[in-house]
């Protein structure tokens, strides 16, 4: 039985095989090249802790990573609530037709416009309509309105991915429908959601076309309300680039991206981990006597 | 860990109405017995009248063995168990009938008075019978093959005594006829009951080895 | 062996369902004696998954279901306006046919339901949580592991601690949708002796494709049969379970339980 049937599926496989390999790879060489470039100088504490200078070398980061944080919180503080709950709302409540079918084509249609649209539409309503000025949270809730559809859509997946018997368990033992979502549906799809979040995360500490015009570009001091200007990583590193005012920029520039990986690296793992421990802990309830 | 519960539970009730007509069957050998020593027409009356409840036994194990056979789907063992007591059901109950044929008999035997021949090897022969179906019945309880095999043996015994009946017809010549064909049928009964016993054993081989007995 | 005269806990009268415009069930009419275990049995498709979740409205979630006639529960119409349905689900449970644990705790499991009612104290709690667990025949098995996900446990022991959490909402009666399907036949004998023994305290309905265990666990059998594809699902006989198996009225049962169709 060993044919042309074999040979082609040896043949198959190793193509498969090798077009795994290209992502790796490429995803390697991205890594391994940003970090080459740019390690030594993130893990400094002098850069890493340092305030930034305006003309001059030998600048520090500090506030922009405290930017960048902090626009992310943000963001998933203003955006995450109207995701689950528009979620909840099209997974558990919507009646399939006309009206949830137009939801999903406005959400997509959102999803597919350019950030930079975003920003000026921030820039417009927030900053000069609003009058907030370029602070943090106008860039969060332009951030927001930018991730709500990709956050929407895979909260919705979490949500979806809970087993329909969960829900007709609850409701066989007397549950309302409201209680069924609220002590299984969204405990159960919690993990799901939570790593959900990740890729927004990642989306909202590398965009700077929405911000440039919302946030602010460049600060020397940590920002602390939401009113304060502010200079998330991204846009900073994109600043620092085209600007050239320092010196050192390229040294900026390169420590800069690889601290934006290591940041964005260190959530998505912190974010996996604290969803296992919550399946774990959480969900198994109090100690028996 | 037992698992089946209610299907071995109700085996076991089974059973248990199986030892209780056997009980009851062994009685109704005995009292004949007793009724023919004595020609005492109201016991064998009693016997005649008391059938009915062998029949209720009969009729009440059929129906609960039949729906466990269609309900319960038993295999190996207990698929043997339920089929031998069944057939264990049907011997006790041709054996209680014989008994009811014994009181006729015995009815209509009235004044007549029985040589001690007679009266002897009869008693002999009811004797036999009772502990053959005793041991039959002790060989299902216990599942013991040795002792379902030895009623065979116990059987050529009864087989013996009943043909010298056959052969007393010359000897006895001065008793009536009838008196002698009545004791000839009295006997053939006995040893037909005798006979139940020997099938008894069979089955009950049959129950522990899964093996026919022929 | 007495007799004692059977009541009925539910009776359904001359009732149809259709999902949007296709007739799934016609016209039963069943009465469910209390305390007794009443099977329905029938090739697959007759309606009888679908009859079973009338009996606690459970189709009410699906879009485009309508029903017409009556179920009663104590007397009392179920399907009328303004019934209670999450009351109606506390007092008729349900098992399905793939052990469902919430992948929450053994625990948080069984406490579930008495949560809902608003049973916080932690005490009352631990007892309704044992006693439901030894009831289901679960307890010696999971007491040192209660903290555990239910979803750890075998695919027995999970429809066990389904049917504890049941339990745990005292139902008077409880619905069981093809319960064994989904498990080993050590554990489905398991689950046939435990409704044998809830059966004194518990009225039950059990929707199964395998007739010997209707056979084995129920004292009535429904047949139910679609005749012609299309048609909707009928009721064909009716009968203590030991007639149904040894003498059926209508030759479909007949030649369903002897295997000649279906």
């Amino acid at each position: 039985m060993k044919g042309k049937g074999a040979r082609a599926d040896k043949a198959a496989t190793a193509v498969f095989w090798a077009l795994g390999l290209i992502t790796i790879v490429i995803l390697a060489f991205i890594i391994i090249e940003i970090l080459a470039r740019g390690l030594l100088t993130a893990i400094n504490p002098k850069f890493l802790f340092g305030k930034p200078e305006a003309m001059k070398a030998g600048g520090g980061i500090f506030p922009m990573v405290v930017s960048s944080l902090y626009l992310a919180a943000l963001t998933i503080l203003i955006s995450l609530p109207i995701a689950i709950g528009a979620a909840i709302y099209m997974s558990e409540y919507a009646k399939k037709g006309r009206l949830s079918n137009f939801i999903r084509f406005c959400l997509d249609s959102l999803a597919t416009l350019p950030s930079i649209v975003f920003g000026l539409f921030g820039l417009a309503l927030f900053v000069v309509y609003f009058r907030w000025s370029y602070c943090l949270l106008a860039g969060a809730f332009t951030l927001a309105i930018l991730n709500l559809p990709i956050l929407l859509r895979s909260t919705e997946e979490a949500i979806k991915l809970v087993p329909n018997t969960y829900r007709e368990a609850s409701m066989c033992l007397g549950a309302s429908k409201w209680t069924t979502i609220r002590q299984v549906v969204i405990p159960t799809a919690l993990p799901g959601i939570m790593t959900s979040t990740i890729l927004p995360i990642g989306r909202i500490m590398g965009e700077s076309a929405a911000i440039v015009y919302t946030t602010g570009l460049f600060i020397r001091n940590i920002p602390v309300s939401p009113f304060d200007t502010a200079a998330p990583l991204a846009g900073y590193i994109w600043y620092a680039q085209s600007e050239a005012l320092v010196p050192d920029y390229r040294q900026i520039v390169n420590g800069g991206a690889a601290l934006l990986l290591i940041i964005v690296f260190a959530i998505y793992f912190l974010a996996r981990w604290a969803g296992n421990r919550y399946q774990q802990t959480k969900l198994l309830g109090p100690k028996m006597k | 860990m037992e698992v089946r519960k209610t299907f071995h539970q109700q085996l076991e009730d089974l059973y248990l109405d199986l030892l209780k007509m056997a009980n009851i069957t062994v009685d109704i050998i005995e009292k004949a017995r007793r009724a023919f020593a004595g020609l005492d027409a109201a016991l064998a009356q009693e016997i005649i009248d008391g059938d009915d409840v062998v029949d209720d036994y009969v009729k009440l194990i059929e129906e609960n063995g039949i729906e466990l056979l269609a309900r319960q789907a038993p295999v190996a063992i207990d698929l043997r168990t339920i089929i031998v007591i069944m057939r264990l059901a049907t011997h006790l109950e041709r054996v209680a009938d014989l008994c009811v044929n014994i009181s006729k008999a015995i009815k209509n035997l009235g004044d007549y008075k029985l040589s001690p021949w007679i009266s002897e090897n009869i008693d002999e022969m009811f004797k036999r019978a009772v502990r053959m179906l005793v041991t039959a019945v002790d060989s299902f309880k216990e599942r013991d093959e040795a002792k379902a095999e030895s009623l065979v043996e116990m059987d050529d015994t009864v087989d013996r005594i009943n043909r010298s009946f056959l052969k007393s017809t010359d000897r006895e010549s001065e008793e009536e006829v009838d008196l002698v064909i009545r004791v000839v049928m009295v006997a053939r009964f006995i040893e037909r009951i005798a006979d139940h016993a020997v099938d008894i054993g069979e089955d009950v081989r049959y129950m522990i080895t899964g093996q026919f007995v022929t | 062996m007495t007799e004692e005269a059977l009541e009925n806990k539910m009776q359904i009268k001359n009732l149809s369902m259709y999902y949007t415009d296709f007739k799934a069930i016609e016209d039963v009419t069943l009465d469910v004696p209390a305390r007794r275990i009443t099977a329905l049995i029938g090739p697959s498709g007759c309606g009888k998954s679908t009859l079973v979740r009338c009996l606690n409205r459970m189709n009410d979630l699906i879009e485009g279901v309508r029903t017409e006639g009556q179920v009663e529960l104590d007397g009392e119409n179920i399907y009328q306006p303004g019934f209670d349905t999450i009351g109606l689900r506390r007092r008729v449970g349900m098992v399905f046919q793939r052990p469902n644990p919430f992948p929450k705790s053994i625990y948080e499991n069984v406490a579930y339901g008495p949560k809902l009612v608003g049973i916080k104290d932690k005490e009352k709690l631990d007892f309704i949580v044992e006693d439901s667990l030894k009831k289901a025949a679960l307890w010696h098995e999971v007491k040192t592991i209660l903290r555990e996900s239910g979803q750890n446990l075998s695919g027995g022991q999970q429809q066990r601690l389904c049917i504890a959490r049941v339990i745990a909402v005292q139902p008077e009666v409880i619905l069981f949708d093809e319960p064994c399907s989904a498990i080993d036949p050590v554990a489905t004998q398991l689950i046939e002796d435990l409704m044998a023994e809830l059966k004194e305290n518990f009225t039950m309905v059990i929707v199964t494709h395998n007739m010997q265990q209707a056979a084995r666990v129920s004292d009535f059998t429904a047949f139910m049969l679609v005749q012609e594809q299309g048609e909707p699902g009928r009721l064909i006989e009716y009968g203590d379970t030991n007639t149904m198996f040894t003498n059926p009225t209508d030759e479909r049962t007949e030649r369903y339980i002897t295997g000649r169709f279906g």
